[in-house]
């Protein structure tokens, strides 16, 4: 993907609730900067501070310290209806007293588009999210789904330089989130607008991203690809978050990793190299379970059988438990049964060094 | 469903239900219908007629009441709405030191029996001077229609979704658009029902109007309260019953109203 | 937007209400309290300048004409009759409201509407009217006389009209929509689950109620009986009407200090007191419930 623009930079920003002694930091120095034609995901567990971190770019809530800009103009003391942003609120917002159409076409009146371009506007809306033929219903008439595309019309139609999603399918049962979730790549496709969607959940964090920031605690963990995030993760925090990991603390000497009791793995299995005792983080699904000979060696503890996959946890033998994913074929039988002594063995490359030191 | 339906009856409930629903009616239902009884000895049928309400129709003081009452309702309820709504708007926004003070003093009126307030007022007026009438009669009828105005529009004040106005501020309203497209529009039926609530309360009050009013501002609870001293006669069902349906109309109007969009 | 600018906006909305309530609540109120402890003037009105404690001493002792005082227990009285009518009548609207409240609130959706409407429409009507249709049933030669003597239940007179009886049978029917509305409210936002849980648990019919439904109820009763007490025991009309125009009640023997007996600091004097036995009936509903009645 060609690097574009940023279209709004993050630039040491802090919220602070509260004053003094008592005051809650939300946000601590967050720095980032959010591209052009970008579908970006702010993903964390609530209370990570993305919640306030997307008011803000708003205009909900005011900056503390630091500053926001939108293609390099400073959006410091711009009242949210002096933004050329929209938002998708969590629970859609759409205004009870109004029609579908009214809905859409509130924005475009408010910003003065002439009475006869609206019509047309709010027409070409509704196409745009497959609800022509809604413009007179009320939004207590439509479905979950429904209200949800009225939002995203609403929020669309005056062009917003940056669409807002703030938590905007977790509303949704899971059926419809999958379908909105295509949806909402199809219509950030299709407008070129910059989405910045806001979300607890990294599986759709992962499925409609061009990039990602994990926040924890008001901080930021790390931005990246989907892909940069899941298998080179920041930190232990990063890791655990998204996806299963399984982590190990090993020892690192010249082309051994050793893992006391259970044996040891080469080297080449880690992504990066230091000497000395270290924290690796693997993914369930990059381990292999090996009859005998090579490998770590460990006894089952517990085997669970989820349709796609099944997921075998194994104690290892000094005492450190891992987890084992291997995806079901049709009428395989089981690599291994609980009590069974196995052992596991990696791809290069499969354990993740992580910066920290090990706990013992 | 037999079964169900049995755990939840619980002994005498449904027949002290019917003794209240009776106890309330009947009252009401028997004022009613001697107001349209033909025999002036009032509680006796004789038959069916509407002289009394012509009587009521030509009978000066009557109307002359009824305009005042008209009068004062009016005027007390547009004053109380309008201040209501006021505050019903300041008391939804940012909390601030004073507030429960306020709420407090809101809920004032409803809480001091009506003799205090009277006899509170109406020292108040002759202290100042003022000359009991319609003005003291309106200013006393405005401040206790206040908390009546004000109870539902903060009701729906409360229930309204602060994502909304925010929603109308992020799709370019300035506070005064917000304020005309969003929250009046959806606060409506709520400041609609509070003004006829203050209107009922109004055009019924007696106690307080009774003790403010002086010679010239007599209002209808006042000059039927005279009468019913001086006696019973079927003018006096007649006019009474008439007060009593204006005031039922307003009552489900208004309860339809604040059903309506909730 | 700017604090200053916010915090101006919502004083000045607020400005008319508080004032209007500041000025004609407050304030005359404050008045009334320090009229009470002036000297009263020959043709009604105070002497402003002149210091008294006779009206509390008059609500207690009468003066001889020698200046000697000697202890009058008619206004205690009044003030002991307006209690014990006011609370009986709290008592009985109580038996009747609520299980009139759990009636409703056990019914469908719709139902409860409806009823609910039923019981606001004489909440919200005239008080004296109604009040003025019981003379209607209860004179001698009225309704109820009438249709006893026709079931041969009584002979002659009814004589109920005009007795501290009558004021009670008025101040129940006034009064028992100012029950059942609290109570109802109470109960609609009772979680009926917790019900269900006591008679898995159990529980019969009457301890479901005694121990989980009564409970949860509290600050509707409580509510209800506040809200039926005070209007009651500073009622005026009623004991005036149904009473027969006697000095039965607190609020005739407040009217009649502006009437006849003309004297403004004994009026304001029975007020004050009057409004300090209800501010204390509050005081006691909030440190109990921690919140104003009817919220």
């Amino acid at each position: 993907m060609p690097e574009n623009r940023a279209a709004i930079e993050i630039d040491q920003v802090v919220k602070r609730f509260g004053d003094g002694e008592h005051a809650v930091v939300a946000l601590d120095h967050v720095s980032l900067s959010i591209r052009e034609n970008e579908f970006f995901t702010l993903l964390g567990p609530s209370g990570c501070g993305k919640t306030t971190l997307l008011r803000m770019i708003a205009g909900f809530e005011d900056v503390s310290d630091g500053d926001i800009r939108l293609y390099g103009d400073s959006l410091t003391g711009k009242l949210p209806f002096q933004r050329p942003v929209n938002t998708v609120f969590q629970s859609y917002a759409l205004f009870p007293h109004l029609t579908v159409a009214e809905n859409i076409a509130f924005g475009l009146e408010m910003r003065g588009v002439a009475r006869n371009d609206i019509a047309p506007r709010v027409e070409s809306m509704l196409e745009l999210v497959k609800l022509t033929g809604f413009a007179r219903r009320r939004p207590h008439q439509l479905s979950g789904g429904q209200q949800q595309r009225v939002a995203l019309a609403r929020a669309l139609a005056p062009h917003p330089q940056v669409l807002l999603l703030d938590e905007s399918l977790s509303a949704l049962d899971l059926k419809l989130r999958k379908e909105m979730q295509v949806e909402l790549k199809r219509l950030q496709r299709e407008t070129g607008i910059t989405f910045v969607f806001v979300t607890h959940d990294q599986e759709e964090a992962l499925t409609m991203s061009d990039r990602i920031a994990v926040m924890a605690s008001g901080k930021l963990q790390q931005v990246g690809r989907p892909e940069d995030i899941y298998d080179r993760p920041a930190n232990r925090f990063v890791a655990d978050f998204i996806g299963e990991t399984s982590f190990l603390s090993g020892l690192i000497a010249g082309d051994q990793l050793l893992f006391g009791e259970a044996g040891s793995l080469p080297a080449a299995v880690l992504d990066s190299h230091r000497e000395g005792l270290a924290a690796v983080a693997v993914r369930p699904e990059r381990l292999q379970i090996a009859g005998n000979g090579q490998g770590i060696a460990g006894v089952v503890s517990e085997v669970v059988y989820r349709g796609v996959d099944t997921v075998y946890t194994v104690q290892l033998a000094d005492g450190q438990p891992c987890r084992v994913r291997k995806t079901n074929s049709l009428g395989a039988a089981r690599l291994a049964e609980v009590g069974q002594t196995v052992r596991l063995t990696a791809e290069p490359g499969a354990f993740h060094l992580l910066r920290e030191a090990a706990h013992v | 469903m037999q079964a169900s339906q049995k755990l939840w009856r619980f002994r005498g409930v449904s027949s002290t239900a019917l003794f209240a629903f009776v106890y309330l009616y009947l009252p009401i239902v028997v004022l009613v219908a001697l107001s349209f009884n033909a025999n002036r000895i009032a509680t006796l049928w004789t038959g069916f007629s509407l002289d009394w309400y012509l009587k009521v129709m030509d009978n000066e003081n009557i109307l002359r009441a009824t305009r005042n009452s008209l009068i004062i309702a009016c005027g007390a309820t547009a004053l109380s709405t309008v201040f209501a709504t006021m505050a019903a708007l300041a008391m939804s926004g940012r909390r601030f030191r004073g507030m429960a003070a306020i709420n407090a003093m809101l809920g004032l009126p409803l809480l001091v029996p009506e003799i205090v307030t009277a006899v509170a007022s109406l020292l108040f007026f002759l202290a100042l001077g003022m000359e009991l009438g319609l003005v003291t009669v309106l200013i006393a009828h405005t401040v206790f229609c206040i908390p009546f105005a004000y109870l539902p529009i903060r009701a729906r004040l409360e229930g309204l979704d602060p994502r909304l106005a925010e929603a109308a501020a992020d799709l370019y309203a300035g506070p005064f658009a917000t304020f005309r497209r969003v929250t009046l529009p959806l606060i409506l039926p709520g400041i609609l029902s509070g003004a006829m609530l203050a209107f009922i309360v109004s055009l019924d009050d007696f106690v307080i109007t009774f003790f403010v009013a002086g010679a010239g501002a007599t209002t209808l609870p006042v000059y039927i309260f005279g009468l019913i001293r001086m006696g019973i006669t079927p003018e006096v069902n007649a006019v009474s019953a008439l007060l009593l349906l204006v005031s039922m109309a307003f009552v489900a109007l208004s309860y339809w109203l604040g059903k309506r969009q909730s | 937007m700017s604090d200053i600018r916010t915090r101006l906006r919502q004083s000045m909305l607020l400005a008319p209400t508080t004032l209007t309530l500041l000025v004609f609540m407050l304030l005359p109120m404050v008045l009334m309290a320090w009229m009470s402890v002036l000297a009263p003037d020959t043709y009604g009105g105070v002497r402003w300048k002149e210091w008294s404690l006779d009206a509390y001493v008059q609500f207690l002792y009468e003066r001889d004409l020698d200046d000697s005082l000697t202890l009058n227990s008619d206004y205690l009285a009044i003030f002991g009759r307006s209690f014990l009518l006011a609370g009986f009548a709290t008592v009985v609207t109580l038996l009747i409201g609520f299980p009139t409240a759990l009636y409703i609130a056990l019914k469908d959706e719709k139902t409860r509407q409806r009823l609910i409407l039923l019981v606001s429409i004489p909440f919200w009507t005239n008080l004296l009217v109604r009040t003025y249709a019981w003379i209607l049933l209860l004179r001698n030669g009225g309704l109820i006389d009438s249709a006893l003597s026709v079931l041969g239940l009584s002979q002659g007179e009814l004589d109920v009209l005009y007795t501290p009886t009558a004021v009670a049978i008025g101040f129940v029917y006034s009064f028992l929509p100012f029950m059942i509305l609290p109570i109802y409210a109470s109960l609609e936002k009772l979680d009926w689950r917790l019900v269900e849980a006591a008679f898995d648990l159990g529980a019969n019919r009457w301890q479901a109620l005694r121990r989980v439904i009564l409970p949860l109820a509290m600050p509707g009763i409580a509510a209800g009986c506040l809200m039926v007490f005070i209007p009651a025991i500073g009622s005026y009309y009623i004991p005036e009407l149904l009473g027969g125009g006697k000095s039965l009640m607190i609020g005739n023997l407040v009217q009649n200090q502006f009437g006849t007996a003309r004297n403004w600091p004994f009026g304001a004097a029975l007020s004050f007191m009057l409004l300090a036995l209800v501010m204390v009936s509050l005081w006691i509903y909030t440190a109990r419930f921690k919140r104003p009645p009817g919220e």
